[in-house]
């Protein structure tokens, strides 16, 4: 089966229920996952910090690299692909705290508050997570069923 | 626990680093050298001329006319960015083939190498410490795991169980299970390839620093290791599992806009390296 890989600070939908999308070893960056069972789309992101705040109107502003631009731009993507906001189930996976003595900047908790924050402003529950923790992480999400799965550095797969 | 002469003898039996590399890396900290006595060095090293020519040619460069001379591209390319381009292929070979045990199943362990390598020149920069050899120092750091990696990959669930279960990091019961860890064999194999004292200790203590005692590129190092968690390109197994970041975060003063700051801006460097390495 062909699998789609998401590179970090990117993302992809699709609506062919031959793909898989899959985003590899997280770590503190955090995997958004959507999917619209009705119209079977789904799409997967890979963000890497919480606020879009210090880009300063950088030219080559890239939205996926944060959560506060990078999830409206999924949003807008499955709208695309003629998914409805009503229908969209979420996943949010990742945001590892690495082994660190004092959890000194802590980027991945940053990064799922953020999560919280823009969809709270949005009238989004947040459905499934899997975050946290000293877990590094792999994101599946099959398009034909919507399952997904998350392959863990502590060697299991669990299904969300 | 593994036989250390078996470790011994495989690293010794790796084939030597390719001498033109480190010829033309070691002209490059010349900012005089011209690209003829580059082009010079460089036109017996087939691999090398291919990439640079491949990579001028990419659009990242934007060339209108295509450029087939290797003085001509080495000329277009800069001295910069050619230097980055020759240390990752002279290391590639290394890395291809590879299918280790720390590794997910997306051959990550050269992706985190590049991306440790970005970091560690960003972070000098950044820092005010500018330094030639970060760069390669940081490409090189995990060069044990191309030895170890088999090994690690028949033990690992023992490993990580007792990872996980005392809160230990991954080296150190690397080293109890297998009698030596990654960071040791890198040590090693540097040290067969002759490298320079200074990257073959940052190389051997990237998980056993103390900020009292190693250089700062050594200190540099072991925090782009830590910072490429935050990237998404950590090796799956082991990455999460170490230690020290506060310290050495603490050590450099870094606050949490400059480490972002620094993700930022090497996120879309990695982006458009891999784009010049993935289809060679």
């Amino acid at each position: 089966m062909p699998n789609i890989v998401v590179d970090i600070a990117n993302m992809a939908v699709s609506n062919n229920p031959e793909d898989i999308l899959v985003t590899y070893a997280l770590g503190s960056c955090l995997g958004i996952v959507l999917y619209d069972p009705v119209v079977q789309v789904g799409g997967l992101a890979h963000i890497m910090l919480p606020d879009s705040s210090l880009e300063n109107g950088s030219p080559s502003f890239n939205p996926l690299k944060y959560i506060d631009t990078g999830i409206p731009v999924l949003y807008k993507k499955m709208y695309q692909f003629n998914a409805q906001k009503s229908r969209i189930h979420n996943a949010i996976i990742g945001g590892a705290q690495i082994m660190d003595d004092n959890n000194y900047f802590n980027i991945g908790e940053r990064n799922f508050a953020a999560v919280r924050k823009v969809f709270w402003r949005n009238n989004v529950l947040i459905n499934k997570k899997h975050v946290g923790d000293r877990i590094n992480r792999t994101v599946r999400l099959e398009i034909a069923t919507g399952k997904i799965t998350v392959k863990l550095s502590s060697g299991s797969t669990i299904v969300l | 626990m593994i036989d250390l002469n078996k470790i011994k003898s495989e690293v010794t039996a790796l084939p030597p680093f390719r001498e033109t590399i480190l010829r033309a890396n070691k002209m490059l900290s010349d900012p005089e050298v011209s690209a003829r006595e580059l082009a010079a060095v460089l036109r017996y090293d087939v691999g090398a001329t291919a990439n640079i020519l491949k990579i001028c040619n990419s659009a990242y460069f934007g060339v209108k006319v295509p450029v087939n001379n290797l003085q001509q591209a080495i000329v277009n390319i800069g001295h910069q960015e050619l230097k980055n381009i020759l240390i990752i292929s002279g290391t590639m070979p290394y890395f291809t083939g590879t299918q280790s045990g720390y590794e997910g199943e997306y051959g990550e362990l050269l992706r985190h190498s590049i991306a440790t390598a970005l970091l560690a020149k960003r972070l000098g920069d950044y820092l005010d410490r500018p330094d030639e050899i970060l760069f390669l120092a940081g490409l090189l750091h995990d060069v044990g795991k191309l030895v170890l990696g088999t090994h690690v990959r028949e033990e690992y669930p023992s490993i990580i169980q007792r990872v996980e279960q005392k809160s230990l990091p991954f080296h150190e019961v690397e080293k109890e299970v297998l009698g030596i860890s990654h960071d040791e064999v890198g040590g090693m194999i540097l040290e067969h390839w002759n490298f320079p004292e200074e990257i073959t200790t940052a190389v051997r203590h990237h998980h056993t620093f103390d900020v009292t005692e190693q250089s700062d590129t050594a200190l540099i190092v072991a925090l782009s290791d830590t910072l490429s968690n935050f990237m998404g390109t950590a090796t799956f197994s082991d990455g999460i599992y170490y230690t020290g970041f506060g310290g050495l975060a603490a050590h450099f003063k870094l606050r949490l806009e400059d480490i972002q700051i620094i993700l930022s801006h090497s996120v879309r460097e990695f982006m458009e390296i891999l784009d010049v390495f993935s289809s060679s």
